[in-house]
């Protein structure tokens, strides 16, 4: 398994590439439409989740779930660029492997755990039947409480995220 | 300078840097990441609102959401004083410390617009379209955005030869392709919804 997943998590072409022709704008790219990708992920999903919360009662929340699309290319933009910070870690830091980084570093694996907990989050919005009660809410309407606990969760897990993700770097 | 060396061997700075704990850099930098999450994240889902995605959304009641985008806004006045004080030297001689502190007040100079502008002409509302000087304002602030997030990033690699220069052209290259991409993504959606509604 753990041949497995080292192997997985290594990509010698793409760390080629970025420590050669690439090696200038590469990782500092990445960072940036990371930032991008989680401003959008964070800003939208977050105003989806505030409104279920109370905030901005006017709004219709099957009109507001219109906007979700761009949250998700948020999520899209971070998973992209992650998934080239993972496999190419080791043009960053000479040869190491991610599956050394994410076995030393916490602060990864708590936000690989979050981002994890928040998919199975939106699972739940969806299988439980929320989704439906959510969006058959109009302009003043209250969302139900387990809408309530779903939309707190979110936040609450995806500024975890944020805060652990921003602690990575230091203890690479 | 000598102040600004002064601030840095202060004390409060050297244990800022110097500190095992969560709570001296480390908090401000998490605050930080978070506050920009909040004024440029709300920011910009009001500013794609007013850009015409997802019309039928009534515009008024996303006024509700500015005293979160300036919690946030002030949450990184204030961790950013902090992160300033840690090592200040660095700061006041990079370039991309002035251009984001730049973007950020024109950024918070547009969010101020907006409210003013659009939020304040009645007409704009409900679900009728925001006119063109809005859409105007919305898009200058999306780009602002993207040049003050980009150079605060870059903060980061001043001392590091050609990285500036070489990223920053490969970000707007990428962004360029992306946004292309989107409209060509967007015309092709449109198109195949005008064939639908024809055969329907």
């Amino acid at each position: 398994m753990e041949s497995f997943l080292r192997y997985m998590l290594t990509s010698p072409s793409l760390t080629d590439w970025m420590q050669g022709p690439a090696g200038n704008w590469i990782w500092s790219l990445c960072e940036t439409f990371h930032f991008v990708g989680l401003c959008l992920l964070v800003g939208i999903v977050g105003m989806f989740d505030l409104r279920m919360l109370g905030v901005a009662k006017g709004l219709p929340l099957v009109t507001l779930k219109r906007l979700i699309p761009w949250g998700v290319l948020g999520f899209g933009l971070c998973l992209a660029t992650g998934l080239v910070f993972v496999e190419g870690v080791g043009a960053n830091l000479f040869g190491d492997n991610a599956y050394d980084v994410i076995a030393r570093n916490e602060y990864l694996q708590l936000k690989l755990i979050f981002i994890f907990l928040a998919g199975i989050n939106v699972l739940a919005y969806h299988l439980t039947g929320t989704a439906r009660a959510v969006e058959a809410l109009g302009p003043g309407d209250d969302a139900p409480l387990l809408a309530k606990v779903i939309a707190g969760t979110s936040l609450f897990l995806w500024v975890g995220v944020v805060v652990f993700g921003r602690l990575i770097p230091p203890g690479l | 300078m000598e102040f600004f060396h002064w601030l840095q061997d202060s004390s409060f700075a050297t244990w800022l840097r110097e500190a095992d704990v969560l709570w001296a850099y480390d908090l401000y930098l998490t605050s930080h990441a978070i506050g920009m999450a909040a004024v440029v994240g709300l920011s910009v889902a009001v500013a794609l609102r007013i850009l015409g995605f997802a019309p039928s959304l009534p515009l008024a009641p996303m006024e509700k959401y500015f005293p979160f985008m300036f919690a946030g806004f002030w949450l990184n006045f204030g961790s950013g004083i902090v992160l300033f004080v840690a090592y200040p030297v660095r700061a006041v001689t990079n370039p991309g410390f002035y251009i984001k502190m730049t973007g950020v007040a024109l950024a918070v100079l547009c969010i101020r617009r907006i409210r003013r502008q659009v939020f304040g002409d009645p007409a704009c509302l409900g679900t009728k379209p925001v006119p063109m000087n809005g859409k105007i304002l919305a898009s200058t602030l999306l780009f602002i955005w993207w040049g003050t997030i980009l150079a605060g990033r870059l903060m980061a690699y001043h001392e590091v030869a050609n990285v500036e220069r070489a990223t920053s052209f490969a970000v707007l290259t990428a962004t360029v392709v992306m946004l292309l991409a989107g409209f060509v993504a967007f015309r092709l959606w449109a198109w195949s919804k005008q064939l639908r509604q024809d055969v329907g």
